[in-house]
């Protein structure tokens, strides 16, 4: 239970994924420049990141590595976790339509989000079982949520602030998500993370 | 139907196939060279950490200490010359691999460190001589403490300034190499 | 100059220059922050991506008129998760140092969205020879910019530059640049030096024409000053 947790709080603040490891940097800046389509995007890759930790899991520990097949890890991932971001979109355009309206675009990006696949390939280098591989998608989904949504706070009072002329755009977005990952850096050390 | 489906499916499948045999290709050329060099690195690493030794024979654990990955002793002409410890530690941004060498009276004669997340530059200063020496002639019976400055006695080790995680973890690490090898000694392995 | 080689020019320069797929496009963005701590993961991360993106551009506009529009994507993914996997390999095997530092981030180059973005604006549209220069001039626009990130990094994070000793004993270096919130604060620089450079040459430009082959000196240039800026 312990580790667990430790695992979980280690994804979500001490090593996040976004603010610390870098990985999921465009969705990180293409969608938080509102908090409601940061919450939407969020959710996405929380849903799709517990799947694929899930699933590309069992596949290798039952398929490819008593196979040897280990090598094809990367080419096997990502297309497993192309399919699950295909399916998603499916149901979401069945079922929740104005959540895939509102995503659009978003989306198929998922598949070439390397939060995802990053967390698939960790969870095989660190040897986590399946419960701490799902415990790992799921939390670096919610890390990664979670540098979404305050960033997008962020964004959102940025709009109305008086910016020097060069720094108008990608520069003060970037210098502000420094600032944020400043923040969460604060988190090192925690728990004796 | 053939445009629709089946030609699809059927490139798709084809440019799979010719994928995973070139990758099958390109592993088999690969996968002795990488097994060969890990293995005279390692090979490479135990006789730096124990340089009196000529041959290494690996030591049955039972389980216990997790930090602990393997045990090797090390001989010279089929005398116990002393260990060399494979370790996990931990770090600030994942985990160490080090090999810790001790001799048979149970002083440290080497560290070294293996694959790591640390900090380029910043963390993986611990790894320079200038901390790891500090380990020379610490011996099993020490219990080693991190201090911030003002190292007084072979037993404290001097942290890098803005590396203290990495610096205590790479200690731990140090710390459960010199039990394991108490213990072995104890034993008379 | 001959027509066609003038054309293999632009193609290979553009990559470069005028659209850098970091420094301009803002693509790729998860390496070019997390491997630039020092100035030479910044290049071996580079030439890593290009021989995957010269060896998928390859490919892929070889056998672009045979794949359907509707499997596009995968096929393409499964090329270049093929030539990752690749690069992994003979990293892993002979050059075993740039294989650690890298770590997981080389097989996460098969989500550089670079690579992905070239096969389906270029390669899927282009022939193979000048699919190749593309792959070479995105590629080295990525390893310069990879490397000017990573060397201003290196430098005011830990006072050194490909291993040398610069400032190191003269200042202390502020280690928060080679920490990750240093890598999002170099960059935002950096896109606002070349902003400041590009409005003045956008206001030039209107007056003479749109051909954008006089942008030359100003990339280079930006890539110089986003360093002293610093």
């Amino acid at each position: 239970m312990r580790e667990i947790v430790l695992i979980a709080l280690g994804a979500i603040l001490v090593n996040n994924f976004v603010l610390s490891r870098f990985l999921g940097i465009c969705p990180f800046l293409g969608v938080s420049k509102k908090s409601s389509t940061a919450i939407g995007m969020g959710g996405a890759v929380i849903f799709v990141m517990t799947l694929a930790s899930a699933v590309t899991w069992t596949v290798y520990r039952f398929f490819l590595e008593p196979n040897n097949l280990d090598y094809l890890q990367t080419i096997v991932f990502i297309l497993v976790i192309a399919a699950l971001v295909q399916f998603v979109e499916i149901v979401l355009k069945r079922f929740v339509p104005a959540l895939f309206k509102a995503l659009g675009i978003y989306l198929p990006l998922i598949t070439t989000n390397c939060a995802v696949l990053g967390a698939a390939l960790l969870n095989i280098e660190r040897n986590y079982n399946l419960l701490h591989s799902v415990v790992f998608g799921l939390s670096a989904g919610i890390g990664f949520t979670l540098a979404l949504i305050l960033f997008s706070g962020i964004r959102e009072k940025l709009e109305f602030c008086d910016i020097p002329d060069v720094f108008q755009g990608l520069p003060i977005t970037f210098i502000a998500a420094a600032l944020v990952s400043v923040a969460f850096t604060g988190f090192k050390g925690l728990f004796g993370i | 139907m053939w445009d629709s489906i089946i030609k699809p499916a059927l490139v798709l499948f084809l440019v799979c196939a010719v994928t995973t045999g070139a990758l099958a290709v390109v592993n088999r050329a690969t996968v002795d060279v990488i097994e060969q060099r890990t293995n005279a690195e390692q090979e490479e690493f135990r006789k730096q950490v124990l340089d009196n030794a000529d041959s290494f024979k690996q030591i049955e654990l039972g389980s216990g200490n997790e930090a602990v990955k393997n045990v090797y002793a090390g001989y010279r002409d089929g005398e116990l010359e002393g260990y060399v410890v494979n370790i996990t530690a931990k770090g600030y941004g994942g985990d160490i691999g080090m090999i810790v060498g001790v001799d048979k009276n149970g002083t440290v004669t080497g560290v070294i460190i293996g694959d790591n997340e640390e900090t380029p530059g910043l963390g993986t200063k611990v790894f320079e001589p200038d901390f790891i020496n500090q380990f020379e002639q610490v011996g099993v019976n020490d219990e080693l403490t991190v201090v911030k400055q003002n190292r007084k006695s072979t037993n404290e080790i001097q942290a890098v300034s803005g590396a203290t995680i990495t610096s205590r973890g790479v200690t731990q690490g140090v710390q459960a190499a010199l039990d394991i090898t108490k213990k072995l000694m104890e034993e008379g392995n | 100059m001959a027509k066609p080689s003038s054309k293999a020019f632009s193609v290979l320069k553009n990559g470069i220059m005028k659209e850098n797929p970091v420094l301009k496009m803002v693509l790729g963005m998860c390496p070019s922050l997390a491997v630039t701590t020092m100035a030479r993961n910044g290049i071996g991360m580079g030439i890593a991506a290009t021989f995957v993106l010269t060896g998928s551009n390859i490919v892929i506009s070889f056998i672009r008129k045979i794949v359907p529009d509707k499997v596009r994507i995968p096929v393409f993914i499964t090329v270049i998760a093929g030539f990752t996997t690749i690069v992994q390999m003979l990293l892993n095997a002979y050059l075993p140092d740039v294989y650690k530092e890298l770590g997981i981030y080389i097989p996460l180059i098969v989500v550089n969205c670079i690579i992905l973005a070239r096969a389906e604006m270029f390669a899927s549209k282009n022939g193979v020879g000048l699919s190749i220069l593309d792959a070479l001039g995105m590629g080295g626009g990525f390893t310069i910019a990879l490397l000017i990130i990573g060397s201003v990094r290196e430098i005011l994070g830990a006072g050194t530059w490909m291993g040398l000793t610069l400032t190191k004993d003269i200042i202390d270096p502020a280690a928060i640049m080679i920490l990750p919130p240093g890598g999002f604060l170099v960059f935002g620089f950096i896109i606002a030096v070349i902003n400041k450079i590009s409005v003045l040459k956008v206001r030039n430009k209107e007056i003479s024409s749109g051909c954008g082959m006089n942008c030359e000196g100003c990339a280079g240039q930006s890539g110089e000053n986003g360093g002293d800026a610093q």
